[in-house]
């Protein structure tokens, strides 16, 4: 009966050993996966206001500058993307084949005290990461 | 012999048959002729012989007077086969005899079979059965842990993946494919735990079970018969003795 009781101790260990915890849905951890929740892969460098004289002799124009930056820690080495910059108040999708791990939108005729806010996507071996909006205030 | 001394219980219990065997027979033989008998007895290496029912003899060969001679012939776990041989003078003749199973121990080697048939049941195949769902579950365990290893695999990968289409592709598809696998795998694995600790545990209450039940054993009454045959030389020579015994105290 002792045999019998250290066998069934046996198989319940080995079995207790072999547990199933891998959940597709709470793999969150790797900065490319578009469901990542960890440190912002994509993080806001500075907003700007630069006023740009009109050609056509009017007042300047208002040009509001967001720079964001890759956290390039958070990525393997030999990692390369591109940028894909959404504008969500006007749609406006734009490509980037820069591979720079900076990144400037511009806004030309800015409104002071107004907030901005754009969509920046890593394009990595032709598939977008996770979205990161970052809005900025413009203010001189 | 006297009989003084000896319970009078005793004296009513047993009576003694007593013949005397005189050597006037031997002396007689001495002036014949002779010939030989040579023995072709099966089982050739354990047989015995009791010539003309006094003595007791083991070999190939055998020189006597001429005339018939009584033989009983016996070996273990064989019939005691009395027969009267011919022995022709200066001839050496052959004696061909294939020594019949005694019935006891054909019967004995019945109940054997059938105790070992029994325990064959309650031991035999139990254990293997055990042995069996063991070598399965190992397999199964195997399996399973090879299953399980590739889902640490996938994790790794999910870790170290260079691009969200890799990492689309493993959420999605590969490692849910490895969970079922590793799901089917585990299931298959407990199963077999489960029968072979079922087994294990019919294999130790048959075990025990078994043990209760006792080995035939085989009591060679052909040889007590022959044994009761042989003949007892005395200082004077030989005597036959037979004894009844009875227990009047019943």
């Amino acid at each position: 009966m002792k045999n019998l009781l250290l066998l069934l101790t046996a198989c319940l260990l080995l079995s207790a050993c072999l547990k199933d915890d891998l959940d597709p849905a709470k793999l969150t951890t790797n900065p490319l996966d578009p469901a990542y929740d960890g440190t912002p892969l994509v993080v806001l460098d500075r907003d700007t206001i630069k006023l740009v004289n009109n050609p056509g002799g009017g007042p300047p124009d208002t040009v509001f500058q967001q720079t964001v930056r890759v956290r390039t820690e958070l990525l393997s080495p030999l990692t390369d993307w591109t940028w894909q910059v959404t504008n969500p108040s006007t749609g406006e999708v734009v490509n980037s084949s820069s591979t720079s791990s900076t990144y400037t939108s511009e806004v030309s005729t800015a409104h002071i005290g107004e907030t901005y806010c754009f969509k920046y996507t890593l394009i990595v071996q032709y598939t977008p990461t996770k979205p990161y909006i970052i809005c900025g205030v413009a203010n001189l | 012999m006297s009989l003084k001394g000896l319970p009078y219980q005793k004296l009513l219990a047993t009576a003694m048959l007593v013949m005397a065997v005189t050597g006037s027979g031997m002396n007689a033989a001495r002036a014949q002729t002779s010939g030989k008998l040579r023995m072709l007895v099966e089982p050739g290496d354990t047989y015995q012989f009791i010539v003309d029912h006094q003595f007791r003899m083991q070999q190939r060969e055998v020189e006597l007077t001429t005339g018939p001679h009584h033989f009983s012939f016996w070996a273990p776990q064989r019939m005691v086969v009395d027969t009267t041989l011919m022995v022709e003078e200066g001839k050496t003749n052959s004696v061909v005899l294939y020594l019949p199973y005694s019935k006891d121990f054909l019967v004995y080697q019945r109940e054997l079979q059938k105790y070992q048939r029994t325990m064959k049941k309650y031991r035999v195949i139990p254990v293997v059965a055990t042995g069996g769902a063991a070598l399965f579950t190992v397999l199964s365990y195997g399996k399973a842990k090879k299953a399980h290893n590739r889902l640490e695999d996938d994790r790794a990968a999910y870790d170290e993946a260079k691009s969200p289409n890799r990492i689309d592709v493993l959420k999605s598809g590969t490692i849910p494919e490895h969970k079922h696998d590793f799901k089917k795998a585990n299931s298959q694995y407990l199963v077999a735990a489960g029968v072979t600790a079922l087994f294990a545990g019919a294999t130790v209450y048959l075990y025990h079970r078994s043990g209760k039940i006792d080995k035939p054993t085989y009591l060679d009454k052909e040889k007590l018969r022959f044994d009761g045959l042989s003949w007892m030389p005395g200082p004077q020579g030989g005597t036959w003795m037979g004894g009844i015994t009875w227990n009047i105290a019943r």
